[in-house]
């Protein structure tokens, strides 16, 4: 990695390391893009133009030991007014650093979990338009990301272990459970609860240990929270109404990757499971991608990845034909390989293309009949973008 | 379509890249921007509609980085009325987030989220500084967009535009492209009326806006013709209402002409605008003529313009007068259907804008300004409710005195 | 040379519109030089990057050099803020005095400015234009 992109990784990461006390830095970028999808049945072609992801950090060197980091994070041609896209506090947070063996990060952050979940929306840093699946934050309306990976946690320890030649890193952390309240689930209720803030007892509990070694790096990442997403599937499956309370979740992963000469590898797989007592309510996802690079000269990259995700979810009232019927379980597998270049002229800016074909199959049980539906699209997507940092 | 544009954007962006730029961290972000507030004061000649009320207008946060000579960052957000999302008040809206890259001054090329140019104002609409007015020419004021559909009338978003001038003499041939979204964009609105997750923000469809201007600028006199065509797929509930196949209404096609003037001799200056919207819509989209006719009728034309008259009565002091107006309507006779719905809006108007204050770089940071407006509306619906299949007959001409006083500043 | 810099004139003055020595030209047109403090142009024959200078205070020197260009200060300032508001680019950086405009223009390469004539000694910067003072 040349060095200048190290100077820049750390920036996004917000982890300058600027001896000036008390300067406040501005900076930040965006990703704007124009992409084409083509039809397939019930959906005809789509192109749009989209001004896909800005963010905008705000960082601080209290002390040569503390330093705060604010990032907003606009995603989807964001509009209040129209109800378009989003606008999110997505990090700010107090960090301590002892040294590199011990540091201690304190409020709203990402956590560490595989290789690219912290850096999963600095877009500058990746080759891609569209992100693997489960990374793709402006897809957060149509994807469960979070059922995938932790995107918050307000307290963790990270840091790395020198034995020899090897690093040994490591990170933990704390966080919210997912039971969050949110206006929607006001407006549903009729409530007027604290939105934003966790509704149980319950934590999040994660962390991630890594080697690396020159130019491989090697990790495992596990969570654990309980949710209480599927209240309301004893409707299906019978039992008290506490039965699906409080489901433990747990998910696990694991990264690789590796640099040879002008060639990369990086690659995850992530499993997540749900309460191993109750095998009727099956909503495990899995998901696992691999991006073969190589670096053609300083500024162009190309490479072929290859995404698979599984998703399981539950659906208690299906608006069909026959009226409002309860079908479980939901599976939908989407698999995609996806082809790109990304060139940088300079530091700051980053022209991205790319595009593949991707398939989705969906499966579901409609609980009254016991048929199985299942549906398959077939369609390609195509992009070019430009991100840049400011 | 789609290969076509991949290798326009693909030259866009390849045209001209700059080979060295500063180091990264060289280049530092100028933060500025502006807000409006302002104290408006609403009498209703029957007494009806009497309204006071402060406002935090607008807001405009600005972002800024010269990434080279050549190349500029820009983003812009946007805070309307009063903005708490907590409250559900007013908006907040990244207004532009774009990329230019400068040739000369014969070509700008631009790429993100930006406001086109159309006519005169349309591009600076919501730079309050700018302009001297507490409440603009209505279908330029942003504070009102709840109330009026201004992206009728307007553009309001572009993704890729050119733009630059030609010299002829010692005139000068201003000219704009654009391509950006269909209005066919999915909201969440969308999606709780139709119990979605889609995404939102992005255009559903595979069509464009595209639009541009040609314009004319001799020394203080500046011309100019614009023009906008794109496709709507507004009218679902229209089909329905005239027994049309559902989806015959879908990509209808809009198109925006618009013009502007403006001079500045000595002390005295004037600007003024006509924009007129026209949809076409025909038989072969779907609708059927009413029984004993020959061509059905949808009309949604729209029509819009205003002049203003202004005079710098001194250094600080600008003294305008300002008419402005607009005409809608929706005109529909077909099937069964026969209803005229229209809508006027006349304003008379006369202000003041005082400088109060400037910054370093001469810049007016603090202005005052002070606007009265004669306001009436005709608001009329005649014909057969095409729900009920009552006759409707209805009319309303309320009058309205504004009074408006506001502080713009430049931060 | 303390008169002058602030702003003292004699009824023959002449503002003389000033040009680092580097510049690839001698002498410009009222439109030319327009379009530099108007932010139309910003370089020389598309080589070398024009950087423009002003003064800050209005003055018989500065009055004169808009005159002859056909504006007014304040239309000078509505053009520049629309150009700032807009993301086109940043107005002139101006000084108190016609001395710091002339050692700028001497030290920085593309530079262009305006002093009083009277003010311009040696060959530090080359004179584009001259312009009459109209004492009337």
């Amino acid at each position: 990695m040349p060095y200048r992109r190290v100077i820049l990784l750390c920036c996004l990461l917000g982890l300058s390391q600027g001896e000036v006390a008390g300067q406040f830095n501005t900076f930040g970028y965006f990703q704007t893009s124009f992409q084409h999808r083509t039809s397939f049945p019930d959906e005809p072609a789509q192109n749009f133009f989209s001004l896909q992801q800005l963010n905008l950090f705000f960082q601080t060197n209290i002390s040569r030991r503390w330093g705060a980091f604010v990032n907003f994070e606009v995603l989807n041609n964001f509009s209040s007014s129209r109800r378009w896209g989003s606008f999110n506090l997505e990090e700010a947070w107090l960090r301590y650093r002892h040294d590199a063996r011990f540091n201690l990060k304190a409020g709203l952050q990402i956590p560490v979990f595989n290789h690219l979940n912290e850096i999963k929306n600095r877009s500058p840093l990746l080759p891609y338009i569209v992100r693997p699946l489960v990374y793709e934050t402006s897809f957060n309306e149509f994807i469960a990301v979070e059922a995938f990976t932790p995107t918050q946690a307000f307290l963790q320890a990270y840091g790395f272990l020198s034995v020899g030649e090897t690093k040994l890193d490591y990170a933990a952390y704390l966080g919210n459970s997912p039971n969050i309240r949110s206006q929607f689930d006001n407006l549903r209720d009729g409530g007027d609860g604290q939105t934003g803030v966790d509704t149980t007892k319950t934590l999040l509990v994660g962390g991630r240990l890594g080697l690396r070694q020159g130019n491989a790096k090697a990790g495992a990442s596990a969570t654990y929270d309980v949710t209480n997403a599927f209240q309301g599937a004893e409707a299906l499956f019978g039992g008290p109404a506490t039965r699906f309370e409080g489901v433990p979740r747990i998910r696990v992963g694991g990264d690789f990757s590796v640099h040879v000469g002008r060639f990369s590898f990086e690659g995850e797989l992530i499993l997540v499971s749900h309460d191993e007592d109750e095998p009727e309510l099956n909503v495990d996802n899995e998901f696992f991608y691999g991006t073969l690079g190589a670096q053609a000269n300083e500024r162009l990259f190309v490479y072929a990845s290859y995404w698979n995700t599984v998703q399981r979810e539950v659906a208690f009232d299906i608006r069909t034909s026959d009226g409002i019927i309860p079908v479980f379980p939901i599976i939908v597998d989407i698999e995609s390989i996806q082809v790109g270049v990304a060139f940088s002229p300079n530091e700051r800016i980053t022209l991205k293309a790319q595009g593949g074909p991707v398939e989705v199959v969906q499966r579901a049980t409609v609980i009254p009949f016991g048929d199985i539906t299942s549906r398959q699209w077939d369609f390609s997507i195509y992009g070019v973008a430009a991100s840049v940092l400011f | 379509m789609p290969r076509v544009l991949f290798v326009i954007v693909c030259c866009l962006f390849w045209l001209g890249v700059p080979k060295a730029f500063g180091q990264f961290g060289a280049m530092p972000i100028n933060t500025f921007g502006y807000f409006q507030v302002s104290f408006q004061n609403q009498i209703d000649t029957n007494g009806d509609d009497d309204e006071n009320g402060f406002s935090v207008q607008q807001l405009n946060l600005i972002l800024e980085s010269n990434l080279s000579r050549q190349w500029r960052a820009f983003i812009d957000f946007e805070v309307l009325n009063n903005f708490s999302s907590s409250r559900r008040w007013g908006s907040f809206d990244l207004n532009e987030a774009w990329i230019s890259y400068r040739a000369s001054g014969q070509l700008t090329i631009k790429a993100g989220l930006h406001v086109p140019v159309f006519n005169h104002l349309n591009d600076i609409k919501n730079r309050t500084p700018l302009l001297p007015y507490v409440i603009r020419p209505h279908v330029y004021e942003e504070s009102f967009g709840e109330v009026l559909n201004i992206e009728e009338y307007v553009p309001e978003r572009a993704f890729a535009q050119v733009r630059g001038f030609l010299p002829v003499g010692s005139a000068k041939i201003d000219y704009a492209a654009y391509l950006g979204n269909s209005p066919n964009i999915r909201s969440q609105f969308d999606n709780e009326r139709d119990g979605d997750d889609e995404q939102t923000g992005i255009d559903t469809t595979t069509t464009f806006l595209v639009g541009g201007r040609l314009g004319l600028r001799y020394r203080e006199l500046t011309l100019g013709g614009s023009v906008t065509r794109e496709t709507v797929n507004f009218f679902r509930d229209i089909e329905r209402v005239v027994g049309a196949p559902a989806q015959s209404l879908n990509n209808v096609p809009k198109t925006r002409l618009g013009a502007d003037v403006s001079f500045h001799l000595d002390k005295l200056s004037f600007e003024g605008e006509v924009i007129a919207v026209r949809y076409d819509v025909d038989p072969p989209t779907g609708l059927r003529p009413r029984p004993g006719e020959r061509r059905p009728r949808l009309d949604l034309d729209r029509l819009f313009y205003y002049g203003t008259l202004g005079y710098h009565l001194n250094e600080n002091l600008f003294a305008y007068a300002s008419y402005w107006f607009s005409d809608e309507g929706f005109d529909l006779r077909a099937g069964e259907a026969d209803l005229l719905d229209e809508l006027d809006i006349e304003v008379v108007t006369a202000g003041l804008r005082y400088t109060l204050m400037r910054n370093e770089v001469g810049f007016d940071q603090v202005t005052l300004k002070a606007q009265y407006a004669y306001v009436l509306i005709g608001v009329s619906t005649r014909g057969i409710d095409p729900i009920g299949g009552e006759p409707v007959n209805l009319s309303e001409n309320p009058r309205l005195h504004l009074l408006g006083v506001g502080v713009s500043v430049l931060f | 040379m303390l008169a002058l810099a602030a702003g003292a004139t004699t009824a023959s003055a002449q503002v003389a519109v000033i040009a680092h020595k580097g510049v690839p030209v001698d002498s410009l047109s009222k439109t030319e030089l327009l379009d530099f403090y108007t932010g139309d142009a910003q370089s020389w024959r598309g080589e070398m990057a024009v950087v423009v200078f002003d003064l800050k205070s209005r003055g018989p020197v500065r009055d004169a050099f808009y005159e002859y260009l056909g504006k007014t200060s304040s239309r000078m300032r509505s053009i520049w803020l629309k150009r700032k508001l807009s993301g086109e680019g940043d107005p002139p950086e101006s000084f108190e005095t016609e001395v710091e405009v002339l050692q700028r223009v001497a030290s920085t390469p593309g530079a262009l400015g305006f002093v009083q004539q009277a003010t311009v000694s040696g060959d530090d910067v080359k004179i584009l234009v001259v312009i009459e003072i109209d004492e009337g």
